[in-house]
C-alpha cells in the first residue's frame, strides 16, 4: 500500500473523493455560520415582535395573508419547597400530583389552570414560563 | 361595583376585537377596563423633571450587603427602601398599575453608561433597535458556548401602590411607586407579565408579594427580589387602580435615573443568568 502521495498522483478516485469530502466540510460550516446568525436575527425579531405586542396590549392579531400571530406562553411549576408542597397536596386532596411520572407534566398544567383563574399557587411552588410567537393558518 | 358587572368586564375583556379592513386584533384588555398596558405617558429625562414633569414617581431599591444604608446600619440586608426615605421592611404586597420598559447599560466600573426611559431611545448610544449593545441581543462565549446577556440590561419596571408591607401597614401612605425588575430579578418582572397575558386582565388585576433572598453568585452574594403570587385584587380596588391610571394618562412622568440601579452594574454569566457583579 503506497503513502504520502503528492497530491493529484493518488488514483483519480480517492483524490475525487476527497476533494468532495472537503467541499462538503465547507459547505457545512457555511450553513452553520448563516444558520447561527439566522438564528441570532430569528431571536432578536421575536423578541421585538412579543415586546411590540405586549406594549400594544394586543394578544394576537391577523395579518393580510390569513397568518393569525400569536403570542403564547408555555408555563413551568418549579418546586420551591417540597415537604411543604407534599403537605399541602395532600391537604387540599390532590395526592394525585405526587405520582412520580406524570407529575412535572401534570403540576405545570395544574399550575397554569391555577394562574388563568387567578387562584393562589400551594406552599411550596412556584412558577416561571417561556413566551414565544407562533403562527396559525 | 357590584362583583357580578366586574366579571362580565372581565369576560368581555377576553373576547374584545377590533376588525379593520386588513386585520384582526384581539385587544387584552376589557371595555370597560380599557387602559392599555401602561397609560400613555411623555417620559421625561429625569435631569429635567424638575421643570417639565407634571409628576415624579418615586421608586424602591432593595438594600444590598454593599449598599450604605446597610454598612451604616441604618437598614437591614434585604429592606425595600423608597427614594422617599420610607423603610418597608423585608417585603411588601403591592398591585402593579402598568408596566414600562425601561434598559440601561453601565461600565465596567459600575458607572451609568446609557439607559433608555423607553426602552427605544438611549440617552448615550440612541436607537436601541440599532444599538450593538440591544439589550434584546444575547450572545455566545466563543470558549465555553454558555450564553451570554446583552451588555445592556432591560428593566421592566412598574408603577405600583403599596397594600401593606412588613414595617407599613397602610401602604396608601406610600403612593404610586416604581419597582424595577433587572438582571437577577429579571424572572420577577416576567412573572407580573404572564399573570397579565394568560388572563387578559389588567396588570392591577393581581396582587403580589415582593420580597427577596440571598442569591450566590461566582464573586459573591446578591440580594435579588422574589415574588409570590397573591391572587385577585378586589373589584372596588381594581377600579380605584383604573382610575389612578386614568389620571396619569397623558401626564409628564418623570422616572429615577438609572445611576440609581447601579449596585446591578457590570454582568457576568451562570446558567444564562445575569449576575449582579
Amino acid at each position: 500500500m503506497s503513502e504520502n502521495l503528492e497530491v493529484g498522483a493518488g488514483p483519480a478516485d480517492l483524490c475525487a473523493l476527497s476533494v468532495r469530502l472537503q467541499d462538503a466540510e465547507a459547505k457545512r460550516k457555511d450553513a452553520e455560520a448563516t444558520a447561527k446568525g439566522l438564528k441570532e436575527l430569528e431571536d432578536k425579531l421575536e423578541r421585538e415582535l412579543l415586546d411590540s405586542m405586549l406594549d400594544a396590549g394586543v394578544k394576537s392579531f391577523r395579518r393580510e395573508d390569513g397568518i393569525q400571530v400569536l403570542r403564547s406562553t408555555t408555563i413551568y411549576s418549579k418546586v420551591t419547597d417540597k415537604s411543604a408542597l407534599v403537605q399541602a397536596l395532600q391537604d387540599e386532596g390532590l395526592s394525585e400530583y405526587l405520582e412520580l411520572e406524570p407529575r412535572k407534566a401534570r403540576l405545570n398544567e395544574w399550575v397554569r389552570e391555577q394562574l388563568e383563574k387567578g387562584e393562589r399557587l400551594l406552599p411550596g411552588l412556584d412558577f416561571s414560563a417561556t413566551t414565544y410567537a407562533s403562527f396559525r393558518k | 361595583m357590584a362583583k357580578k358587572q366586574m366579571d362580565s368586564q372581565g369576560d368581555s375583556l377576553l373576547h374584545d376585537s377590533v376588525e379593520s379592513e386588513s386585520s384582526e386584533i384581539i385587544v387584552s384588555g376589557p371595555s370597560a377596563l380599557a387602559v392599555p398596558s401602561a397609560p400613555i405617558l411623555n417620559w421625561e429625562d429625569p435631569s429635567d423633571a424638575s421643570q417639565d414633569a407634571d409628576r415624579t414617581i418615586p421608586y424602591f431599591k432593595l438594600v444590598q450587603h454593599t449598599s450604605e444604608e446597610a454598612k451604616s446600619r441604618a437598614a437591614d440586608v434585604g429592606d425595600i427602601l423608597s427614594s422617599t426615605g420610607i423603610n418597608l421592611g423585608q417585603w411588601m404586597v403591592i398591585v402593579p398599575l402598568w408596566f414600562k420598559r425601561q434598559a440601561s447599560k453601565f461600565t465596567d466600573d459600575r458607572q451609568l453608561e446609557c439607559q433608555s426611559l423607553d426602552g427605544t431611545t438611549g440617552s448615550t448610544y440612541g436607537a436601541c433597535a440599532d444599538c450593538e449593545f440591544n439589550y434584546r441581543q444575547w450572545g455566545k462565549d466563543p470558549l465555553t458556548k454558555k450564553s451570554l446577556p446583552p451588555k445592556c440590561s432591560e428593566v421592566r419596571s412598574f408603577p405600583c401602590l403599596v397594600i401593606t408591607s412588613d414595617k407599613v401597614q397602610d401602604g396608601a401612605s406610600v403612593g404610586v411607586i416604581a419597582v424595577g425588575f433587572a438582571k437577577s430579578s429579571a424572572s420577577v418582572g416576567k412573572q407580573l407579565i404572564t399573570q397579565h397575558d394568560l388572563t387578559g386582565l389588567p396588570f392591577y388585576g393581581y396582587r403580589w408579594k415582593i420580597g427577596s433572598k440571598d442569591k450566590a453568585f461566582p464573586k459573591g452574594s446578591a440580594r435579588v427580589f422574589t415574588s409570590e403570587f397573591q391572587g385577585r385584587n378586589p373589584d372596588d380596588m381594581m377600579l380605584q387602580c383604573q382610575e389612578i391610571c386614568r389620571s396619569w394618562a397623558g401626564a409628564s412622568v418623570a422616572m429615577p435615573d438609572h445611576s440609581e440601579f447601579g449596585e446591578e452594574g457590570s454582568s457576568e454569566t451562570v446558567d444564562g443568568e445575569a449576575a449582579p457583579f
